[in-house]
């Protein structure tokens, strides 16, 4: 029984997976569709990064799509200018492509890192404020660089996502975050959320558990960037400006802060809405304004907000004959 | 030296406009602790509010002007009671998203709008242009002079509300503490909703001035300029009604200098000078360092 509980959520991806090919195959799925699902897990990953940024360590971050712009151009920058896939025997692009993602991940990771650093030493709302500035800069930079196109945009980016690396990357993801938030980390870093001075005065050192957690968020933005850079084969500066950070904001507190669960439906949900009330043309947005309100009114903790599905809990090993509380 | 004091011209009429707009972030934020993300939208329907103002009843500045802050106004009083009432005592982020979705709302339902509508409009001129030289040899327009006047008259005119009368009394004593105002017999919410009132009057007017300077007007304006009148408020100190002043100025003067040495720094220099002085100064410039107690 153990066992399959353990396997069960890679089961479950790998189900998942056969069962959307499946349908492409009998016709039932058009690429249409799948490309949006393609989105909805790469929004999961920035999302679930978000979170545990915003909603497991109760910190602010806004400027989330300025790491997924730095992951993204980053990666497209390996594939694309540094090794081309024209100088490249097809067997060795899947790799180059995997250390690129990974690549982008880790120099958004850094980015995250020198920014964290001296924002997070202070309290309040200087985060949000300094990601804020940072995505548009970030912004403004991209455009100052003409090998990766400047205000052009970045075309010619290979094309090598597809849905069974999404799939993996997001399993990825799911396993690291909640390995970690079930860890002794993830403890401090909720104990930061829920009282930081009580935090420090039991012993947690409140700026590393907050730099490092930031840090991860932001490098999770970063592979999520180097997926969607090689989706869509273009990347413009534009499409990470602060709307777009602020998408993920909407999705995470949408679907429920402090919760893994919550961020996958609030992400895959808020993802599909848009497109299936399309036949609404503009109106659609004018809709979406309201029921965020009204979401928040009547439902402030999100959809699935301080609660978690089963599988998303690793079991806690106890030592043998262990008696007592958590 | 004429085209530096001609910079500094330009860059005092945009820095005006952005602190009349950063007035209102930086008095919600001091009074609820809301980045009120709704408030750059205030200032597309003050714009918008001058315009039919001056298509249906002529160009008259005063009376456009004066509809053109009224209007946003009652509307923010109307949100703050509708959406964000409500939340005050949920968690802070509920209300944030809140004003996303309200600020999401009011962009795009003026652009189903049939007389609005998704496409530039020009702005008509309300007052006539003239130019003036200066004996320096920099040159100053009427519509720079009237933008600079009515934005420092409206400052003044905050100053004083907040300063010299009972309702500004109020107001600095609920951003102070709200329960100890309360206890005092002042009523949390009627100060609140002031609050509201005289931030969206102030960007309703900063709209009206933006597009005078600027005669473009469409529902998406006010993304930016919220956005650049938000970093200004920051840079001054949020909460702090000259730091608002102070920060919309040195935005302007730097967003207009930068643009001059190369155009597509323009829009960067203010985030990079933000950061800059958050590393020091982390309140901002005239933002205080609030001590946490046990």
């Amino acid at each position: 029984m153990d066992t399959l509980r353990k396997y069960l959520p890679i089961l479950g991806l790998a189900a998942f997976y056969v069962l959307v090919m499946a349908l492409r195959k009998a016709g039932v799925l058009t690429s249409y569709y799948v490309q949006i699902l393609m989105f909805a897990m790469i929004n999961c990953m920035v999302t679930l990064g978000l979170n545990l940024i915003n909603g497991f360590t109760g910190q602010f971050s806004i400027g989330q799509a300025g790491f997924v712009a730095v992951g993204g151009y980053t990666s497209a920058a390996v594939t694309t200018l540094l090794l081309p896939s024209s100088v490249l025997v097809p067997a060795l692009r899947p790799l180059v492509f995997l250390v690129s993602v990974f690549i982008g991940g880790i120099v958004a990771g850094i980015f995250g890192y020198l920014i964290g650093k001296p924002s997070l030493r202070l309290k309040g709302d200087y985060l949000a404020i300094v990601t804020l500035a940072f995505g548009e800069i970030i912004r403004s930079l991209i455009r100052l660089i003409p090998q990766v196109g400047g205000p052009r945009g970045f075309s010619g980016i290979p094309r090598y996502s597809n849905l069974l690396w999404i799939v993996l990357f997001f399993g990825g993801t799911i396993w690291v975050l909640r390995n970690y938030i079930y860890s002794s980390f993830g403890r401090a870093c909720i104990a930061c959320r829920e009282d930081e001075l009580a935090a420090g005065t039991m012993g947690v050192d409140t700026t590393k558990y907050k730099v490092m957690a930031f840090t991860i968020g932001s490098a999770i933005a970063g592979v999520a960037g180097g997926l969607l850079a090689h989706l869509l084969g273009y990347l413009h500066p534009d499409q990470f400006n602060y709307l777009k950070s602020i998408d993920f904001l909407v999705y995470l507190y949408a679907g429920g802060a402090g919760s893994m669960t919550g961020s996958i439906m609030g992400a895959t949900l808020l993802t599909i809405l848009p497109e299936m009330l399309r036949f609404l043309s503009g109106w659609r947005l004018v809709i979406y304004g309201i029921a965020l309100v009204f979401l928040m009114l009547f439902r402030p903790q999100g959809i699935y907000g301080g609660k978690e599905l089963p599988f998303l809990i690793p079991k806690i090993r106890r030592p043998e004959g262990y008696e007592g509380g958590q | 030296m004429r085209e530096t004091l001609q910079l500094l011209i330009y860059g005092v009429q945009l820095g005006v406009i952005y602190a009349l707009i950063a007035l209102g972030y930086t008095m919600v934020y001091g009074i609820i602790n809301l980045i009120n993300f709704a408030h750059g939208d205030l200032v597309m329907i003050g714009a918008f509010v001058a315009y039919f103002a001056a298509e249906l009843l002529g160009a008259n500045f005063p009376l456009a002007i004066f509809l053109a802050m009224l209007i946003p106004a009652c509307l923010s009083v109307a949100i703050e009671r509708l959406a964000y009432r409500p939340l005050r005592d949920k968690p802070r982020l509920s209300a944030l998203i809140t004003a996303i979705g309200v600020s999401i709302f009011l962009e795009n339902f003026p652009r189903m709008l049939p007389f609005i509508g998704p496409n530039y409009r020009p702005f008509p001129m309300l007052i006539p242009f003239k130019n003036f030289t200066l004996p320096t040899g920099a040159v100053l327009n009427s519509i720079q002079i009237v933008n600079i006047l009515v934005s420092v008259a409206l400052m003044v005119a905050l100053t004083y509300i907040v300063h010299r009368t009972k309702v500004g009394r109020a107001m600095r004593a609920v951003s102070f503490n709200k329960d100890a105002a309360s206890l005092m017999g002042i009523n949390v919410n009627r100060i609140i909703a002031v609050t509201f009132f005289l931030g969206a009057a102030l960007a309703g007017a900063g709209g009206v001035l933006y597009s005078m300077t600027y005669p473009m007007i469409d529902v998406l304006m006010g993304i930016w300029l919220g956005t650049k009148a938000f970093i200004a408020a920051v840079l001054g100190g949020i909460g702090s009604v000259p730091g608002a002043m102070l920060g919309g100025l040195i935005m302007g003067i730097c967003e207009v200098v930068a643009t001059a040495l190369y155009s597509e720094l323009g829009y960067g220099s203010g985030f990079v000078i933000l950061i800059l002085i958050l590393l020091f100064r982390p309140a901002g410039l005239l933002g205080k360092v609030k001590i946490e107690k046990v």
